[in-house]
């Protein structure tokens, strides 16, 4: 036989050591600006959902982050919340997430320091249908939580005249999804939040 | 340019289309088609993979043993598709985002393998590098027509650029299915072209 096994064996340990280290060298050279990238988001998202205005660049979302933000913990779970000139606590950012039409779908919501009303709401993670589902990342959906209240903490679709919430035309699955868990989520967590500093 | 090259690029662009006529990357036509400039960010990544890939294969043609030929295939076009999701995870990640799972799945995606085995394997470099670069532009170009009756109808924009009116959107167009009939009515469409074609050089 021309090509042994021998041969074979060494032919496959060469050309997948090359190419493994050469993949290698590419990651080292791009973890940095990869991480970057993530911490850019996830502040991005934090911000918006703090309702803290910036002027969406890199830097820009770095020293606001850095100077209005706090990460607070509660029980090994990162809480950013938004703090004001003298360091006291505004608004908190609770994480949430839930199972979503074709995916999880992950969050935060943002909630005043008095918890009683949202201060605003994100979507960092969802893999629902573009144009339908995956509406909720747009700001109509979004805003119509900032300032609502939840004093009686159960939020519930608009049918009719109750609910304080609208769905998605065309996306009734993933709007009833979205309700579940922010309910879930404020069920939960939000007696923790009280005197979190 | 030779004669050798124009057939080639021919070949790839039209004759025998990967998607249209092979058959070949149906999974992708149809799940990153929805949008414009997903569809085109996705071509772009599996044009690279494939002229790469082919170049590389075809100078390793006469040392790859026969026998574990389908794996060494499969590790240098997987090297060369993360290396695309590594580079668009750290200078785009907005798209990278959008496009998700996809990049990755460049190389399960059948066109890559088939060009490898049935062209870079008996082929001399340069050629089976135009080979795959002219193959990934065909098969980007159907995702192209694809995507843009979808995001037309669908969204009513135009990679990204919303139409100055307004009309009811139909949103099958968003979803699955539509890739599907879209893709079905090409493909016999252009069947029926190339017969025509055909039949007249016979006669002729």
């Amino acid at each position: 036989m021309k090509k042994g096994y021998i041969y074979t064996i060494v032919f496959m340990l060469v050309v997948s050591a090359f190419f493994t280290s050469l993949l290698a060298t590419a990651d080292l050279l791009t973890r940095e600006k990869i991480d970057e990238n993530q911490k850019f988001a996830f502040r991005k998202s934090i911000l918006y959902a703090l309702n803290i205005p910036n002027d969406g660049t890199p830097a820009g979302i770095q020293t606001v982050y850095a100077s209005q933000v706090k990460e607070l913990s509660l029980d090994g779970m990162v809480v950013p919340a938004a703090i004001d000139a003298g360091g006291a606590v505004t608004a908190y950012a609770l994480a949430f997430r839930g199972p979503g039409l074709w995916g999880e779908i992950e969050g935060y919501l943002g909630i005043s320091a008095d918890r009683q009303s949202l201060v605003g709401i994100i979507f960092t993670r969802h893999s629902e249908t573009p144009g339908l589902g995956a509406r909720i990342d747009e700001d109509i959906f979004k805003s119509q939580f900032r300032g609502l209240s939840i004093v009686n903490p159960v939020l519930a679709l608009k049918s009719g005249s109750d609910g304080q919430v609208d769905a998605i035309t065309g996306a009734t699955s993933t709007s009833k999804f979205v309700i579940q868990m922010i309910n879930k989520a404020l069920n939960k967590d939000l007696q923790r939040l009280e005197g979190l500093q | 340019m030779t004669n050798e090259v124009k057939a080639v690029i021919t070949r790839n662009l039209w004759t025998e289309n990967q998607v249209l006529r092979q058959i070949l990357g149906i999974c992708s036509s149809l799940a990153v088609t929805n949008i414009m400039i997903n569809s085109l960010v996705m071509g772009l990544g599996v044009t690279f993979a494939l002229a790469l890939s082919g170049f590389t294969i075809s100078l390793l043609r006469n040392m790859i043993p026969a026998r574990i030929r389908m794996m060494v295939f499969t590790l240098i076009i997987a090297a060369y598709v993360i290396f695309v999701d590594i580079v668009l995870k750290a200078q785009l990640p907005d798209i990278s985002k959008a496009l998700g799972p996809y990049v990755g799945l460049i190389i399960t995606n059948c066109i890559l393998m088939g060009r490898m085995e049935a062209f870079a394997m008996k082929s001399k470099p340069f050629i089976s590098m135009i080979d795959g670069l002219f193959a990934g532009i065909g098969y980007t170009i159907i995702l192209l027509i694809i995507s843009f009756v979808r995001e037309l109808l669908g969204f009513g924009s135009v990679m990204g650029i919303k139409l100055p009116f307004e009309f009811t959107k139909w949103t099958i167009m968003v979803t699955p299915p539509a890739a599907f009939f879209l893709l079905a009515i090409l493909i016999w469409i252009t069947s029926n072209m190339l017969a025509k074609r055909n039949n007249t050089k016979a006669k002729a």
